[in-house]
């Protein structure tokens, strides 16, 4: 055989068109949902769907309104003024902070919000305690209802403000000393420099931390469902199960979608329209203020309240009410649920880590303007709320389970039955659709790392792309695969809205389990559950506060 | 075993980077692609190693079509070709010695292992077997990547600027063990430079690239002795350039008439720096050009001396041998050595 020959053949079988391809099939794959639930608006109106205009619909809005408002302002201010205090001044417990101030990321909106209720409710705590302390009754005294829009505003943007403050946090680390310095040095305070210098080159990140905190804000499902606020999560969900019309289900998600679609349409514009280049690469440490006097107990206040009441309060009651109630709670099917969460979340990390890997690297080797689009769109889930991600694979996934039945029915004389939807088949590709972008730019991160010259190095070498990706890539970004892994394990962990909605029959997870126990009134009972949720959630945190030691501009590491 | 192009075209985009370049290297030939960053020698080199994908013409590595237009083309992996990289790209995860097995094949057995570690004997790198890249100086990561390449036996050795990593004092003696074991293993080599002295001292045929394109591929001495243009002359040393018209077959400068070929109109003439006497002003010869030191210093193993000449404007530099160069001021006399005068017509 000629080398031409041989080079054809291997073209053909190592470095052709899989590649490509493979990443085209995995985006269509993931548009699938989202093209459903939009596609679902040109459905005609069903009697369901007239019934929630009239009644429910305007409600949705006004609530998601209020919810956007609330916790877009709670989570910019808490985030951006704990980012500057901790990145600028100089105070005692700052480097405490830095990390504490992660930790509400730890705890799901709907734990926060089991524990604020029981906390703060009439027969709470703190209302009987006040009751008591006065000798009051029902009609003496106002006090916020927790089970409130406010209320729900509140305790979600005590959870969610890390967002801003991660990404608010590294923007100002990244402001070179000198551009604040020149501020100072054409006559403005530091708090003139702040607002005029720092603030606005900090913007396009801030405004991404609230973008994302209002996205988890959006698709929560847990949180407004138990403080009774009527929103599209929770209508989608009454409408699907209750009214059983997933046709007005579909075309509630899609109104959903279209709200984050706006909203992720503002990030960009916001980004595109200010495009910040650092004018010096010369970096020096920010020298820091240092607070005294008053100053300073008010930035050690200012950071404290958030980590306070975003983690240690819902924690500690946690806490207090796992010790009480475990003996009866964690039996052997606690056991179970426990192993049902770890399998589930186990086996979709390693399936959206295994894809991620191999699309990152499809885009690396065949970089072209189709390839990047579909590594767009293959990352789209994040912006999908769970329960309108469980529509969207439903309703196809039920289509396919029908035709497949209609035939056999037809062809063989017997009934199939539902072979995809209703299984953890169908549940796990909901979860690697939602959480691929997690995983795949972690992966992208980490092969960003490796240089070109390397796979070129591992090509001459006579390694095919496959064998350079297992021999190479694999060993060399192992770290990060890792942390991508372990990213998705905690979220498929916490996630309540998909897998309420797609699990298979009878098949529950901790997560499902504290939903339904809190539910039934039962917050001290559902206590196990969610703790071993929030536990898991701090793997994230640990990470991000590694990275943070590790990343920090300047350092040597 | 031969490495050639044949009108071989590549650009990125609407810009072009190598334009109908054509060059053969033989059996146990050291070949040196060198020209100013940005002439496209190094898309030449990756284009022979297949990391790019041919455009127009065709490569052929002993014989057959490595890639053709855009028909053939084969992947890096089937070229069997040695690549060494400017930053070595050694591979991390692995210790020096799986790192040279990497392209011996999925079972590297005690025979692979064998000859690996002779090729680090060979290099000086006996007892690093078992480090990894990130324990080795920067001389030690070179040796590796080199004896990485060679240990699959390859057809062809490309080099990318591999030794413009190492310092100075490194560097020379790196080069002359690479060179020896380059030369033993008788592939034909591609080596690519921007450094002109690297070029000479390695190479058995120079390929100057300019712009895409080659300007003149011959052997260092006649590199340096007979450039093709002036381009050529000023890459592999300091030179003065005079320009002007020609009136009765000579051209005038500043430092004296040059005969030029018969039907030319006006002329280039390009003087080494080196090729410059200066003379005490006193001093009798035929074409001496009166002239007045305006800077000098000494370098160490020469001189440089800027001198104007007397009734122009002109400025003439000159490489003298010595340190004790003529004071600014100084009024001297200037003449050419003519094996170090180029003549081109324009």
């Amino acid at each position: 055989m000629t080398l031409a020959a041989l080079g054809a053949r291997v073209s053909r079988a190592g470095s052709g068109r899989g590649w490509p391809l493979f990443a085209f099939i995995v985006a269509a794959l993931v548009a699938v949902p989202v093209l459903v639930v939009l596609l679902s608006v040109f459905a005609p109106a069903t009697e369901v769907w007239s019934h929630l205009v009239d009644t429910v619909l305007g409600r949705y809005l006004e609530n998601t309104f209020w919810l956007v408002v609330g916790v877009g302002l709670s989570t910019l201010v808490t985030g951006t003024v704990t980012a500057w205090l901790v990145t600028t001044c100089r105070f005692p417990g700052r480097r405490i902070f830095e990390i504490a101030l992660l930790l509400p990321l730890a705890v799901p909106s709907y734990a926060i919000a089991f524990t604020y209720a029981g906390l703060f409710d009439f027969a709470g705590p703190v209302q009987s305690g006040l009751r008591e302390l006065f000798g009051w009754s029902r009609q003496d005294y106002w006090f916020p209802p927790i089970h409130s829009t406010f209320g729900a505003f509140l305790v979600m943007g005590l959870v969610l403000y890390p967002y801003v403050y991660l990404l608010a946090r590294a923007a100002f680390l990244e402001q070179s000393v000198c551009v604040l310095e020149a501020s100072r040095v054409l006559g403005r305070s530091a708090w003139q420099s702040f607002v005029q210098v720092a603030l606005p080159l900090a913007r396009p990140a801030i405004v991404t931390g609230v973008a994302l905190a209002l996205m988890e804000a959006l698709s929560d499902f847990g949180a407004v469902d138990f403080l009774a606020v009527d929103t599209f999560t929770t209508g989608i969900f009454r409408t699907w199960f209750g009214l059983g019309d997933p046709q007005s289900a579909a075309q509630l998600s899609a109104m959903l979608l279209a709200v984050v679609f706006v909203i992720l349409a503002l990030e960009r514009y916001s980004r595109g329209q200010a495009k910040y280049f650092h004018t010096t690469t010369r970096y020096r440490p920010l020298p820091g203020y240092q607070l005294n006097g008053w100053r300073r107990v008010l930035a050690i206040l200012a950071c404290a309240l958030p980590v306070t009441f975003g983690f240690l309060l819902p924690g500690g009651q946690l806490l207090v009410w796992a010790i009480r109630t475990a003996p009866q709670m964690v039996d052997a099917s606690f056991v179970r649920l426990a192993w049902n969460s770890v399998a589930l979340a186990a086996v979709a990390a390693a399936v959206a880590v295994a894809i991620a890997t191999t699309l990152a690297y499809a885009a690396r080797l065949r970089p072209s303007r189709p390839m990047t689009l579909s590594t767009r769109l293959a990352s789209i889930g994040y912006a999908v709320p769970g329960s309108v991600l469980a529509v969207g694979v439903l309703v196809p996934f039920a289509w396919v389970d029908n035709r497949i039945d209609d035939w056999a029915r037809e062809v063989l004389g017997i009934s199939t039955g539902l072979i995809l939807s209703g299984t953890l088949f169908a549940l796990i590709f909901a979860y690697v659709v939602r959480f691929l972008a997690v995983s795949f730019n972690t992966a992208e991160a980490g092969l960003a790392k490796v240089t070109p010259s390397i796979d070129g190095a591992a090509r001459t070498l006579g390694a095919g792309p496959r064998e350079t990706l297992r021999r190479v890539h694999v060993p060399m970004i192992g770290g990060s695969l890792i942390t991508a892994g372990l990213l998705v394990f905690v979220d498929v962990m916490k996630e309540l809205p998909a897998t309420l909605i797609m699990r298979p029959f009878n098949f529950n997870t901790l997560a499902v389990r504290a939903y339904e126990l809190a539910h039934d009134e039962r917050l001290a009972d559902s206590a196990s559950a969610v703790l071993a949720i929030v536990l898991v959630g701090i793997v994230p945190v640990y990470l991000l506060s590694r990275a943070i030691a590790g990343a920090r501009p300047g350092s040597s590491s | 075993m031969t490495l050639a192009f044949e009108a071989v075209s590549h650009s990125y985009g609407d810009k072009s980077a190598v334009a109908d370049f054509s060059l053969t290297v033989g059996t146990g030939e050291v070949v040196c692609l060198v020209g100013p960053s940005g002439c496209g020698k190094s898309s030449v080199l990756r284009l022979a190693a297949g990391l790019e994908a041919l455009q127009r013409g065709r490569i052929l590595i002993d014989g057959e079509a490595a890639a053709e237009n855009q028909g053939v083309n084969l992947p890096p992996e089937a070229r069997r070709i040695g690549l060494v990289f400017q930053d070595y790209a050694l591979f991390p995860h692995l210790s020096v010695i799986e790192n040279v097995c990497f392209g011996l094949g999925r079972r590297s057995g005690a025979e692979d292992r064998r000859r690996a570690t002779s090729l680090l004997d060979r290099l000086g790198l006996a007892g690093y077997a078992e480090r990894y890249p990130h324990a080795l100086s920067g001389g030690e990561q070179q040796r590796v990547a080199l004896a990485r390449a060679l240990a699959p036996n390859p057809r062809i050795m490309l080099l990318d600027e591999p030794f413009s990593g190492l310092d100075i004092q490194l560097r020379d003696r790196v080069r002359d063990e690479a060179l020896a074991l380059l030369k033993e293993a008788g592939s034909p080599v591609l080596l690519v430079t921007h450094d002109p002295q690297e070029a000479m001292r390695m190479a058995d045929r120079v390929a100057v690239m300019r712009e895409g394109s080659l300007v003149q591929v011959a052997s260092p001495a006649t590199i340096y002795g007979r450039p093709f243009n002036a381009f050529v002359a000023a890459f592999f040393g300091a030179v003065n350039r005079f320009a002007g018209a020609v009136t009765g077959g000579t051209v005038e400068t500043p430092i004296g008439r040059f005969v030029c070929p018969p039907g030319t109109a006006s002329a280039e003439v390009v003087v080494r720096c080196s090729g410059v006497t200066v003379l005490p002003a006193t001093a009798a010869i035929a074409a001496g050009v009166q002239a007045q030191v305006v800077v000098s210093k000494s370098v160490g193993p020469f001189s440089v001396v800027d001198a104007q000449v007397i009734g122009s404007e002109a400025s003439v530099r000159a490489h003298i041998p010595g340190n004790t160069p003529p004071a600014p001021g100084e009024h001297v006399q200037l003449s050419t050595d003519p094996a170090q005068t180029f003549i081109f017509p324009q």
